[in-house]
Order: structure tokens, then C-alpha cells, then sequence
């Protein structure tokens, strides 16, 4: 079980995502594996990228969804553990509380859909010669690592 | 021996330091008949002056500047090859490319289009970064969805479409993620047939840092045809 007060920060080194269209668009740009998620995922995505708590992320979806608490939890917590089978978040140990005012209960809520992470390992090749690495300046690639893969 | 025409679309914008050898490298196939043909995006430098050294060989021909997808696509409206390849004004092919290529459609009538394995090189004065990463992943041989490694039916254009002018950075992945789309056939072979310079003035390198969103975008675009075909939207 995960830990409800951690929160789960996407690997921003290698994992690149952007949400359009209330979609999310992951991708992890070690292998060319990408990924969506809309609706409920899209909302979670967008709450672990901010720095919430996972208790938090949880609040978000029961204030904005029409779901109980304890079926928005185990959906969450089930799909936050995908995240971390796939790579696309690491455990982070400071978790930032937000408060009531920030996670405001919506009037009308949205019918609730479970939340689902598209995977797609179709075109695990197209970016590995040009892949476009976030965060480096002088060369479009991560540094070395000691081993050689 | 197959004596498909082969039209070489060379898209070049200031490319007077490296071009001579990328033409160098296309005359040096194996396959004839070649048609070559130089798409000058607007060069300000001695490119002109070099591609004309080629005479006869070489096409030469120039819009104003308007990025790589633009003179790709100008060099394919002249092309009249059966089979259409490019290749960077700064990159070198492998004497049998074209050839081995060649031989893939001719035992695989239905393939569309192939690609092949590419390998980067650094230029001399960039010695420190190709011994950073000698054992690195980028130094070895990678499968290379780029148009430098791409061989394609002239014809398959009509289908997927010319290359799109408004990315800049991926205007090639989404050639890639669109021909995939449309269920074409394709074969990646794993010989390296494409070696990419990389030098301080690549383009790939200058806008790596800025085409994240670019690449999320088209993801996302490809996404969205993909279910609108599929009829789930």
C-alpha cells in the first residue's frame, strides 16, 4: 500500500508530458514509450505534477468527480502503482498539504469515469536517434552512465 | 540489377562546409540511375557556388528560407524517381544504400517505405563530447527514423502526405507517426546505412531543448486521428 502523505513527482529527467486538450500526454523519452490519460487520469497527472500528496491528489478527484472517497482511493492508489511499474514517477519525500481552499468541493460534480493509463509501445524506435531530452543545454542527450547500455 | 530511377533530395541551407562531401557520398552509390537533387533553403553562404561545381549531376534549385520540411517538400514536387531518398546537406550515406534498399522493395513488393540503422560521428573539433559519450547509447548503432535514412515510393506521398512546413523540430516524426497511421508497410533494416555529423551548429541539437512540446503535441494530434479513424471519437 502506498504511503497517502508521499508524493509522487513525475521523472522529469526522462519522462516528458504536457496535458492538451484535458488529455495527458506522457512520454519517456529512454525508450519512446508514450502514454495518455484523460478525464480523472488527466486531473491525477496534472495533481502529482503540482507536488500534491497522494492523500491530496485523492481529494481532488472526489471534490471535482461524482465518486466516494474510497473507490476514488483505491483508483488512484491502483493507478499511481502503474506509474511507478512504468517509470513515469518516482516517490518523493516532501509533500505539500493543500489546504480546503485550494481543492474546493464542485457544486456539479462530473460523472466519474475510472481512470486509465493508455500505454503505447508502437513506435518505441522513432525517437531513439533524435531523442528531444528536456532540461539540457549543450547536447540534446543525458549524461553517461557508468555502465554502458 | 534494378534500373529504378532514384530521385536524392538534398535539402541544404548554409551548408558550404559539409555539402561537397554529402553529394560526394550520393554519387559514390552503387545503384544507378540517381537523380539529384539540391533544395537550397535560402543559403547566404558559398553553398550555391560548391553545388554548381557538380554541373550536370546535380539539380540545383532555391526558395527563400523557410526550414527543411519546406525544401523536402520542394525537392519531392521535382522529384520524378520511381523511389524517392534524403539526405542532410551535413550527413554522409553508406556506398550501398540505396542499393540494399533498393533490394528490399524488389523482394517485398508490398513494402511502402524503409528505413535503417544510422550512426552519429563528431566533427574534429567536437573531440571532448564523442569521447564523453564513446560508450554511450548515441554512439552506437540506433534504428533512425529520420528522413536521412528514409527510402520511399515517390507515390507513397499522395498517401501520407508531404512533409508539414508548421513543425520544427518534428516535422519528420510526424511524417513518421502519419505514414504509421495509415497502416503503411515498412521495414527497418539493421545495417547502418546514414552516418549523422553531429557538430556544434546541428539543428537537431540546437532545437532539441525546445521540441519537447512539439513531440507532445504531435502525439497527441496522431492520437486523435488515430481514434477518429477507428471511429471511437
Amino acid at each position: 500500500m502506498l504511503n497517502l502523505h508521499r508524493c509522487f513527482r513525475p521523472r522529469e529527467e526522462e519522462v516528458a508530458s504536457k496535458v492538451i486538450d484535458g488529455e495527458a500526454i506522457i512520454i519517456n523519452l529512454a525508450n519512446g514509450v508514450y502514454y495518455s490519460m484523460d478525464k480523472v487520469g488527466a486531473l491525477v497527472w496534472e495533481r502529482l505534477q503540482a507536488g500534491y500528496t497522494l492523500d491530496d491528489v485523492i481529494r481532488s478527484v472526489t471534490a471535482a468527480y461524482d465518486v466516494s472517497p474510497e473507490h476514488a482511493e483505491s483508483n488512484v492508489v491502483e493507478l499511481v502503482e502503474v506509474l511507478l511499474q512504468e517509470n513515469l514517477v518516482v516517490t518523493s519525500e516532501n509533500g505539500s498539504s493543500h489546504s480546503a481552499e485550494v481543492i474546493a468541493e464542485q457544486e456539479d460534480k462530473l460523472p466519474y469515469e475510472l481512470p486509465k493509463l493508455n500505454i503505447y509501445r508502437d513506435m518505441g524506435d522513432l525517437l531513439a536517434l533524435d531523442p528531444p531530452v528536456p532540461g539540457l543545454a549543450d547536447t540534446p542527450w543525458k549524461e553517461p552512465e557508468d555502465s554502458s547500455t | 540489377m534494378n534500373s529504378s530511377l532514384i530521385s536524392c533530395i538534398v535539402p541544404v541551407f548554409n551548408g558550404e562546409r559539409y555539402v561537397r562531401e554529402a553529394l560526394e557520398s550520393i554519387l559514390a552509390q552503387t545503384h544507378r540511375p540517381l537523380e539529384i537533387i539540391v533544395a537550397d533553403d535560402g543559403s547566404t553562404d558559398g553553398t550555391g557556388a560548391i553545388v554548381a561545381g557538380f554541373g550536370e549531376r546535380v539539380r540545383y534549385v532555391k526558395q527563400s528560407n523557410k526550414g527543411p520540411a519546406t525544401a523536402r517538400n520542394f525537392g519531392l514536387s521535382l522529384a520524378t524517381g520511381d523511389f524517392v531518398a534524403f539526405l542532410d546537406a551535413d550527413d554522409l550515406w553508406h556506398p550501398e544504400k540505396l542499393e540494399r534498399q533498393l533490394a528490399r522493395f524488389q523482394n517485398r513488393p508490398e513494402l511502402d517505405y524503409c528505413v535503417t540503422h544510422a550512426q552519429n560521428f563528431w566533427v574534429a573539433e567536437m573531440a571532448g563530447e564523442a569521447k564523453k559519450y564513446e560508450r554511450h547509447r548515441i554512439s552506437g548503432s540506433l534504428p533512425g527514423y529520420v528522413t536521412g535514412t528514409l527510402m520511399a515510393r515517390r507515390a507513397l506521398f499522395e498517401t501520407v502526405g508531404l512533409f508539414d512546413p508548421a513543425l520544427g523540430h518534428g516535422d519528420s516524426t510526424d511524417w513518421f507517426l502519419r505514414a504509421s497511421e495509415r497502416g503503411t508497410v515498412m521495414e527497418l533494416l539493421s545495417d547502418v546505412l546514414l552516418y549523422r555529423r553531429l557538430h556544434p551548429a546541428n539543428r537537431s541539437r540546437v532545437r532539441a531543448a525546445n521540441s519537447r512540446d512539439e513531440y507532445l503535441r504531435l502525439l497527441k494530434l496522431s492520437l486523435d486521428r488515430k481514434r477518429h479513424l477507428n471511429g471511437s471519437v
